[in-house]
């Protein structure tokens, strides 16, 4: 048995004997009933940096206004990334000197297999049936777990609220999205630089946009394997998707992949502590017993040969010893026979 | 203190200074890298690597700059009286080997290596000692051996379009041996090359038979087929030293590396071959080719067979009429479309079913593969990059898109139909030509040669885009100078007028996936005005005007630039500029 399954399987003893509190991190279980989930396809090469999907979120999310204006291009000359007052925000690569612009725009993901949710203990973040990873900030206790686990460095804090400080990242418009609507971001695109719909059909939309347009795209959809995959996808046109300063390097395992086993394995491992102190001591007195044995056996055997090495030692000297006395009788024999025939003539005298 | 502060101020300005200095400095140093000329990017680099052959080298490739090599023999003629022979070998008729002081005989890797130090650095010895300035002279290897040369090639291969094709024929004009000056062909009676003196000995281009390395051949005499390297530096680059040594300022042409290779030179002969040629001069290169032809399948001597050993049926497509002449004008050499040999295409490499000859790309690939060049379709795309051309096409699909686009090139006429049928019976040699010239010209004299057109009243002058008004003021499009201002793009194009063959074919660029009709229907019939949450490959009204129109003008290449000649014109709007399209409402 693997150290991990091992693990896992003291986790899941655990959680049935711990009293109700499930702290159950997400796994690859969580995502397999989604195959309907929703999504958005950013196509790089549509995009036009005009900002219009950061002004529609502010709106929609009801966030602060920004220093500069939505209208101000100028921002734009500088790489940004999200923050507690901006889910979404759109960067200006240079991928070729000489060549026009390529834009990028930057917001959750929504992973199908949360790494933020899988390291917040609390399950403040979860994946919803739409596809949206969503936060609830009435269990959040502020860890900011999350904000290291995620893979795209996306959730950010309110550090400047005392009181109620939350993780603030993009929903997906999830309330939006229960009520029909498109997400405010997508609604506002001008050039359908984003797409809206069901993950699977998008994947085939961006595949058809790749194959129909030869050598105008990266042959790769973002996001289609990236961490295990995600609901956001990202096309985009050549030379590749790092020089519009994407991670290509991320792997297709999704990260409760790598680590749920232990994670699973902290509430477990304390709530069956005595019975994880018992087992261990069971073990070592079994591993004690089994050495008692065996260290008996040994002896045993050891004594065995031993007496048997012995037997035969014994036996090689006693057939020696025989040999010996038998020789000496031999020749006792023959000095009395000698003796004895030479008797008749000195006998005679004497 | 003080002192030191004030000495710090002055240091940190100085540095400034010569931080700025650095900035303003290196974009000086990238110009001028950019010209040929300087001495960091050059056309005459070779790598000395000839090593590679006898295993992998112990030492870097030596970096050898051969114009910088003749210019020094150029300065010392007293010292180098034999010129090029001072560092290449000739055999016993004069001709020059082009390795370095060796014939082409084999030679044994320690010997070659001999033969560059022991040349290279006893010349560079034999200039220190007369006092002249020289290469290397030590023994430390990466005096020549340097894995970071600084300079970096600029070469450019060399291409004999047909203005310099027709001024050295024209040096020829009144030779015996016309074409046979260069143009020679493989005598396999005599075992040897003979010239090529008429326009129909020549087999073509020097391509088809010296290819990228020497080729042997076993059993011809001789045996060895020059690379293209070895035959073109052997023959043009001797000649042009030979004429000039004819006399004073004979007109020649170059004999250093950059004089070919290097770009600013081959601009340099460019512009004289514009100046020199005249314009109405008849620039064909003749190899017996004809005006007029019909691309069809050669005429098998046996019908196929398919595998269950049934006659495959006939090809079933019209031949293709051809206008070779005006095609001919289209390129620069006979290479970019006949690749291997001047020969038919079909007859032996790309046969309908394939062949092993023409790795088997079947002849139906080799006319409309798009991505290449040589095909038909495959030159056809990348004349659609063309940016008054790029506007449309660079959203449509590429090649032959739909089966209804057949007919653009398979042309059929009801009146030479009998006629066109009875020619695919009979084989393409000299008797058919001429019957396939004319029904060629027949049937394209149906065809268009400009674009043309509804008249131009009754194109809409302006379009005014309103329904999806929302934060903006409708859009006024100016539709009868967008349709007037593409139409003048292609007015000298014969190819846009043959393939855009109905007046409302231009139309569609916009227009599309829909009937060609004077009265195309709304934009919003197939895109809906608001966005659906269900995915859907065909954007919605709002993405598909914003897609169409900067798409359109970012292909053009007139996003944000004046395109209009009058003054005061506006620029094109960039794709950012929303109120260049449509005003801002007043809130």
């Amino acid at each position: 048995m693997k150290r991990r399954h091992f693990l896992g399987l003291l986790g899941a003893a655990g959680v049935t004997l711990s009293t109700g509190v499930s702290a159950k991190a997400a796994s690859s279980a969580d995502v397999k009933g989604l195959p309907n989930s929703f999504g958005v396809l950013f196509d790089a090469s549509r995009c036009i940096g005009c900002r219009k999907c950061e002004a529609a979120c502010n709106v929609v999310n009801e966030l602060p206004q920004p220093a500069k204006p939505f209208d101000d291009l100028t921002v734009l000359d500088t790489v940004r990334r999200t923050d507690a007052k901006s889910y979404t925000i759109v960067n200006k690569y240079t991928p070729e000197a000489g060549k026009p612009p390529v834009f990028r725009k930057i917001q959750c993901n929504h992973c199908m297999e949360p790494a933020c949710a899988s390291a917040c203990f609390v399950s403040a973040f979860k994946k919803s049936e739409t596809g949206a990873v969503v936060y609830d900030a009435s269990v959040c206790v502020g860890c900011r777990y999350c904000m290291v686990a995620c893979p795209f460095g996306i959730p950010t804090y309110e550090y400047n609220k005392v009181l109620t400080p939350r993780v603030m990242k993009c929903t997906m418009c999830q309330p939006r999205i229960l009520e029909g609507k498109l997400p405010g971001c997508v609604e506002a695109c001008p050039k359908e630089a984003l797409v809206f719909g069901k993950r699977r059909e998008l994947l085939n939309i961006a595949w058809d946009r790749i194959g129909a347009n030869a050598g105008r795209y990266v042959e790769h959809v973002y996001g289609e394997r990236e961490m295990g995959g995600t609901n956001w996808l990202t096309i985009a046109p050549k030379p590749s998707f790092a020089a519009i300063g994407m991670d290509e390097n991320l792997g297709t395992t999704s990260a409760p992949e790598l680590t749920s086993g232990a994670l699973a394995a902290v509430p477990a491992v304390a709530g069956i502590w005595p019975v994880l102190l018992t087992g261990l001591y069971a073990i070592s007195k079994r591993k004690e017993k089994i050495a008692e044995a065996e260290k008996q056996e040994a002896v045993e055997q050891a004594i065995a040969k031993t007496s048997a090495e012995a037997a035969e030692k014994l036996a090689a000297e006693l057939a020696k010893a025989e040999a010996a006395s038998k020789r000496h009788t031999e020749a006792e024999v023959k000095k009395a026979l000698e003796a004895a025939a030479k008797a008749p003539e000195g006998g005679e005298d004497a | 203190m003080k002192n030191g502060k004030r000495r710090i101020k002055a240091l940190l300005a100085v540095l400034a200074i010569c931080g700025m200095g650095g900035l303003t400095a290196l974009p000086d140093g990238l110009v001028q890298a950019d010209q040929q000329g300087s001495d960091k990017l050059r056309a005459d680099i070779i790598s000395i690597d000839a090593m590679q052959a006898y295993g992998t080298l112990s030492q870097p490739k030596v970096v050898f700059l051969h114009d910088k090599h003749t210019t020094a023999l150029g300065k010392q003629k007293d010292l180098y009286k034999k010129e090029c022979g001072t560092c290449h070998q000739s055999n016993k008729d004069g001709a020059m080997y082009l390795g370095f002081m060796r014939d082409d005989a084999p030679i044994s890797g320690d010997k070659l290596r001999d033969v560059f130090h022991a040349n290279c650095i006893g010349c560079h010895r034999d200039m220190t000692a007369a006092g002249q300035k020289t290469g290397p002279t030590d023994v430390q290897c990466k005096g020549c051996h340097n894995a970071t040369p600084e300079e970096s090639s600029n070469w450019q291969p060399l291409v004999v379009d047909k203005r310099l094709h027709y001024r050295h024929a024209a040096t020829q004009e009144k030779a015996d041996n016309k074409c046979g000056a260069c143009h020679h062909v493989y005598d396999e009676a005599a075992g040897k090359t003979a010239a090529a003196a008429k326009p129909e000995q020549v087999p073509g281009s020097c391509t088809y038979c010296h290819g990228e390395t020497t080729t042997v051949v076993s059993g011809r005499k001789p045996e060895k087929i020059r690379s293209l390297r070895l035959a073109t530096h052997g023959e043009c680059v001797t000649c042009h030293k030979a004429t000039a040594a004819t006399g004073k300022d004979v007109p020649t042409g170059p004999i250093t590396c950059a004089g070919c290779h290097g770009p600013l030179d081959q601009k340099a002969i460019a512009d004289t071959s514009m100046k020199k040629v005249a314009k109405d001069a008849d620039l064909r290169i003749k190899r017996g080719q004809p005006d007029f032809a019909m691309v069809r399948p050669a005429l098998a001597e046996k019908p196929a067979l398919d595998a269950a050993g049934k006659p495959i049926k006939p090809y079933g497509m019209p031949p293709v009429p051809f206008d070779h002449k005006t095609h001919e004008a289209q390129n620069e050499t006979c290479v970019s479309c006949h690749h291997a040999a001047l020969t038919s295409c079909s007859e032996k490499c790309h046969t309908v079913a394939g062949a092993k000859e023409g790795g088997f790309v079947t002849l139906e690939t080799a006319m409309h593969k798009v991505n290449a060049g040589q095909s038909c379709a495959g030159c056809h795309v990348t004349a659609q990059k063309r940016p008054e051309c790029a506007g449309c096409h660079t959203s449509m699909k590429k090649g032959v898109g739909d089966v209804a686009t057949c007919g653009s090139c398979h042309v059929k006429s009801d009146s030479l139909d009998a006629a066109t049928a009875e020619l695919m019976t009979k084989p393409a040699d000299k008797s058919t030509a001429t019957i396939a010239a004319g029904l060629a010209e027949k049937l394209l004299a149906t065809k268009r040669t400009t674009t043309s057109t509804f008249p131009t009243d009754d194109i809409p002058d302006t379009v005014t885009i309103g329904s999806l008004s929302k934060d903006y003021e409708p859009s006024v499009l100016p539709h009868r100078k967008i349709v007037l201002s593409m139409l003048a793009g292609m007015k000298d194009s014969k190819l846009a007028g043959a393939f855009h063959a109905t007046d409302a074919a231009v139309c569609q660029g916009c227009h599309h996936n829909s009937p060609a009709t004077k009265t195309p229907p709304r934009c919003g019939n197939c895109h809906p005005a608001v966005e659906s949450p269900v995915a859907s490959p065909r954007p919605a009204l709002k993405a598909a005007y914003h897609n169409q129109c900067m798409g359109c003008h970012v292909a053009m290449g007139i996003d944000g630039k004046v395109v209009d000649k009058v003054s005061g014109a506006k620029p094109v709007p960039a794709a950012t500029d929303c109120t260049g399209c449509h005003k801002e409402k007043k809130k």
